[in-house]
């Protein structure tokens, strides 16, 4: 495990009667890329703002490289940020701007147009040096913004939702010449999104922040497969859920009741009447015109949707719950207003057994 | 087909011209009524010859342009300019960290902060300057004050000099720094200010690198809205200074009363224009942005 | 373009906002010129020009009162502009408020009609030394005194003045630095120097008049405060101990606690004198009428009323005004001193000639430096 460069410790964050992060622990590791997701409000974004040091905790230590940072302004920590808005100096051309943080360290002139040059290369910006900041595009923004903050070898580099201004053309293109440029570096990014599909393609780990409390944090594969908590399997891609309860506890796998009918999981630890809920995505989902054992999940199609890349598929239950089933092909799908089963291959449902997760629901 | 729509087109560009007309048909037949219609009278004027009693002969003469560089009213201008300058400068040094404090409080704040600058405008010039002699003179408050609370034994002679002026000028013409100031700092994007502290710089960099450069179009305005009310001011030179220097208003004045010489007075006022209209040209060279004015 | 015209406009903006500040005292003047043209047997308006403080408005009423016309006062805040729009008939009034200094100018240019002293027989009223013309008008033909003269003369604080003042230059004292304020006003400057040093106040000698700006330059080393108007401000709050002013009339008025404290310098050159007169501008279309009203003024009953409003010197007898003033009035000692300057004091009218040399001569006194 490589060795830790930032850490929370127990932080909170009030501002006024608001509770925005609720007794935060993270751990990122050196040379990780590490993203904060989460919906727009869930105090991501503060999370960063506290380690860049625009914001300070009302409890709780951070540390950076193993020093707490509760004293440091922000203009003394080792770490830069990419600003959602690129926060460009207009006063300044394109080189001025990449230059600005080794001019500050009073860097020989020579050395900083040495790495000036070699940054905006890295960033396909060679050529730009005298350009306005007015007269750049916003993917170039985003890309001057990167290298003014790299030029400076952070040890984190904090990103703000870098990407939001982007069309989604350029966002994805960007989305992968930033996760090599990571990999090249070897710099620890902390990046902060609120769009899960961005999150899943660039990061080492993803932290799913919700209302200031931190979901899960783990690979994307895990965090796709394995969802730990009703917030994460709904927030990250689509998910079927269902609230159920124990019914029978089988040789092979266990019987769920749902609203009508049952559903099944692998054999584990589970006691009869115990409530369970299980999220299924609906790519795994499978339907047939007979029932089939261990499911008993009947349904209508009510609906089938052309998405592009795949089609979406709507089954009404008889309890009016919609189950989403994609194929790449419609061929795969039944028709309109028939009647099918619905059924999956028993590992793939996830059993989320937190406590709170549907409490509301059943 | 084709006809009506172009006969429709015409339509909304008759309604179109009729708005415009309503919108700036005003502003533009008050302006050149009130401000070329007497623009153009002065600069002929200031070419004419003087009659006796002040009554203009309509002879053709460069002799009042020659008049300014005489060097005793060369000298009167020299004097105005310097003193328009450093109550400018002083305003704009006094006012910008005013105007900082103001842009970076919440806006209710604010808002009551510029109720209380707004003050000196609500009030009569005059009255505004007679309370200045009030309060400085020998017998004034302030004296009154510092003698009884023993601070001074003697009055402290307050009125009738520069501190007088200046405190006089500043009291009347900060505001004018202060506002647009106040709102280039207020339109500054914070975040540039956190972008430069997290690329390393301490507040006194940033504050020079970033914030004055990107304020600087404030600044300008703030110094032509002061420099040219001040190179015509003086009531306050005069009532505050003690009138022992006379300024280039006092000189256009005593030529269109006491002198009767009113294509001379036409001369220094065209004088008074080509003076604005360089500082404005210096500011717009600098880089300042006329429209801040308009803020 | 358009930026060039959004230029332009913000220049124009900002020469209306200076020429605005420069003009800013502009208030009551050409309000009466439109003064419509009235048929002879219709009711009859008279547009009349004063100082302010000089007539209180009741007597006017009390003229429309009884002779039923209407009289419409403007109040005149500089006597060259009048002059202008009267030459270049821009302007009719029926009656104006003349300042002494100006009545030859406008005698020289045709401005005045004659007066028929019959129609204005309470002139018998006036004091028999004031009941003459003045410099222009000698023989009383186009003006009436109205008021006594007022002097410019030197007073000082007996208290706190460190010197005896005996003549015009003590004025440069060194003793004086900063304990004199003057009036700002050129001829009264420039002539009193005149007289002191022994020259008419009228000269249009340069070496004289240069001789004068000399002596000026000295005493304004020591001059505090210049003032437009009262000095009265300056004496009573402390900030001057000596004022070369018009104000002593009015600073005896003002309490009798400066009877003692105040003293008017006796000084070799006299004082300058200005008294104002009432006269008939020949764009007048109501002659007879105005003459109807200066006739009312006189009248002792009325002239009292404004006597007492101000408080300025009347012009009357004594013995014809004393029933209607307040009593006391004539125990002033200005009156006294008034009197006594009167024998010694200068005349003064303004000559184009000698305004063109003072000018440069002034701009050069008032601006200080080389």
């Amino acid at each position: 495990m490589a060795k830790t460069i930032v850490s929370m410790l127990n932080v909170d964050k009030w501002y006024g009667e608001n509770h925005i992060v609720k007794n935060m622990n993270l751990d990122i590791s050196e040379g990780e890329f590490l993203t904060l997701l989460g919906p727009s409000g869930c105090g991501k974004t503060t999370m960063l703002r506290m380690v860049s040091g625009f914001e300070q905790p009302s409890a709780g230590t951070i540390k950076v490289e193993n020093e707490s940072v509760e004293k440091k302004e922000p203009y003394q920590r080792n770490v830069n940020t990419v600003f959602q808005n690129y926060a460009l100096f207009p006063n300044m051309n394109v080189y001025d701007n990449v230059a600005y943080g080794l001019k500050i360290k009073k860097v020989p002139k020579a050395e900083i147009k040495k790495r000036v040059t070699e940054m905006l290369k890295l960033v396909q910006l060679e050529g730009f040096e005298k350009r306005r900041i007015s007269q750049m595009s916003g993917g170039q923004k985003q890309r001057i913004a990167l290298a003014r903050a790299l030029i400076n070898h952070p040890k984190v580099l904090l990103l703000d939702e870098p990407l939001g201004a982007l069309d989604l053309k350029l966002r994805k293109q960007m989305q992968i010449e930033l996760k090599q440029l990571q990999k090249r570096l070897g710099i620890t990014f902390v990046y902060v999104t609120h769009d899960q599909e961005e999150a899943l393609t660039m990061s080492d780990r993803i932290a799913i922040i919700n209302e200031g409390v931190m979901e899960q944090i783990d690979t994307p594969k895990n965090i796709y497969e394995h969802p730990k908590t009703r917030f994460v399997a709904e927030f990250i891609g689509e998910s079927n859920i269902f609230d159920t309860v124990v019914k029978n506890i089988l040789e092979d796998k266990v019987e769920l009741a749902i609203a009508e009918g049952h559903i099944a999981v692998p054999r584990g630890e589970y006691t009869v009447g115990e409530k369970v809920t299980v999220s299924v995505r609906p790519e795994v989902m499978s339907f047939s015109r007979e029932r089939i054992s261990g499911f008993s999940v009947k349904g209508v199609v009510k609906d089938i949707i052309y998405v592009g890349n795949f089609v979406k598929m709507i089954v009404e239950m008889s309890n009016g719950q919609e189950i989403k089933i994609t194929r790449f092909d419609s061929m795969e799908l039944s028709d309109l207003g028939d009647v099918v089963y619905l059924n999956w291959p028993l590992e793939k449902g996830v059993v989320i057994r937190m406590e709170d997760s549907f409490e509301d629901t059943v | 087909m084709k006809k009506k729509n172009s006969e429709e087109k015409e339509k909304i560009s008759i309604a179109k011209r009729i708005s415009q007309i309503a919108l700036c048909g005003p502003v533009t037949i008050w302006s050149v009524l009130f401000i070329y219609v007497p623009m153009a009278l002065l600069l002929f004027m200031s070419f004419m010859t003087k009659g006796p009693l002040g009554i203009i002969k309509y002879e053709f003469t460069l002799e009042n342009y020659k008049a300014i560089f005489d060097s005793v009213y060369f000298n009167v201008i020299k004097e105005s300019v310097l003193v328009a300058l450093i109550t400018t400068v002083l305003s704009v040094l006094m006012g910008y960290p005013f105007a900082y404090f103001m842009a970076m409080k919440k806006k209710k704040i604010s808002g009551i902060l510029m109720i209380l600058l707004m003050i000196p405008f609500w009030t009569n010039e005059l009255v505004i300057v007679y309370s200045f002699v009030i309060l400085l003179n020998n017998s004034g408050l302030v004296n009154t004050f510092l003698q009884v609370v023993g601070i001074t034994k003697e009055p402290l002679s307050m009125l009738y000099n520069n501190f007088a002026v200046i405190a006089g000028m500043l009291y009347m013409l900060l505001p004018f720094a202060v506002l647009p100031m106040y709102s280039s700092i207020e339109k500054l994007d914070k975040g540039l200010l956190e972008a430069s502290k997290d690329l390393g710089a301490g507040p006194v960099k940033t504050f020079f690198k970033i914030t004055l450069p990107l304020t600087a179009p404030g600044i300008f305005a703030g110094v032509i809205l002061v420099f040219i009310p001040t190179i015509g001011y003086y009531q306050i030179t005069d009532m505050l200074g003690g009138g022992t220097q006379m300024m280039i208003g006092n000189l256009i004045n005593n030529q269109f009363s006491i002198s009767r010489n009113w294509p001379f007075g036409a001369a220094l006022s065209m004088l008074l224009a080509v003076l604005i209209l360089v500082m404005l040209f210096i500011c717009q060279k600098i880089g300042g942005n006329l429209d801040d004015l308009a803020a | 373009m358009r930026r060039f015209q959004k230029k332009l406009h913000i220049l124009g903006m900002m020469l209306i906002i200076t020429i605005g500040m420069l003009t800013g005292c502009g208030k009551h003047a050409g309000a009466g010129e439109n003064g419509k043209e009235k048929d002879a047997d219709k009711d009859v308006e008279l547009n009349i020009m004063l100082w302010d403080q000089d007539y209180d408005e009741s007597v006017f009423k009390a003229f429309e009162k009884k002779t039923g016309i209407h009289v419409n006062i403007n109040y005149i805040d500089n006597t060259d502009t009048i002059i202008s729009k009267l030459i270049q008939g821009t302007a009719d009034y029926d009656l104006l408020d003349l300042e002494s200094a100006y009545i030859k100018s406008f005698v020289d240019n045709d401005l005045l009609v004659e007066l028929n002293h019959s129609n204005i027989e309470n002139e018998k009223y006036i004091r028999e030394e004031y009941y003459k013309g003045y410099t222009g008008d000698e023989e009383m033909k186009y003006a009436i005194p109205m008021t006594a003269p007022i002097y410019t003369c030197i007073i000082y604080n007996k208290e706190t003045c460190p010197i005896e003042i005996t003549k015009f230059e003590d004025l440069a004292n060194p003793a004086l630095k900063n304990q004199v304020c003057m009036v700002n006003s050129t001829i009264s400057l420039f002539g009193m120097a005149l007289q002191s040093l022994g020259y008419k106040a009228d000269s249009t000698n340069e070496d004289e008049i240069s001789e004068a700006a000399e002596l000026l330059t000295k005493i304004k080393s020591n001059v505090k405060a210049f003032v437009g108007e009262s000095a009265i401000p300056n004496l009573e709050n402390g900030e001057c101990s000596v004022a070369y002013c018009w104000d002593y009339m009015n600073l005896c008025n003002m309490s009798k606690d400066n009877w003692d404290k105040y003293e008017v310098a006796d000084i070799p050159g006299g004082a300058e004198c200005c008294i104002q007169y009432l006269a008939i501008p020949s764009s007048s279309k109501h002659v007879k009428e105005t003459e109807e009203l200066i006739n009312f003024l006189l009248e002792p009953e009325q002239y009292a009323v404004s006597t007492n409003a101000f408080g300025t010197e009347p012009v009357l007898k004594e013995e014809c005004l004393a029933e209607y003033v307040e009593s006391g009035f004539y125990e002033n000692p200005a009156i006294q001193k008034n009197a006594e300057l009167y024998e010694d004091s200068w005349k003064i009218a303004i000559d184009d000639e000698q305004i063109n040399i003072l000018d440069s001569y002034y701009t050069k006194l008032m601006s200080g430096s080389e």
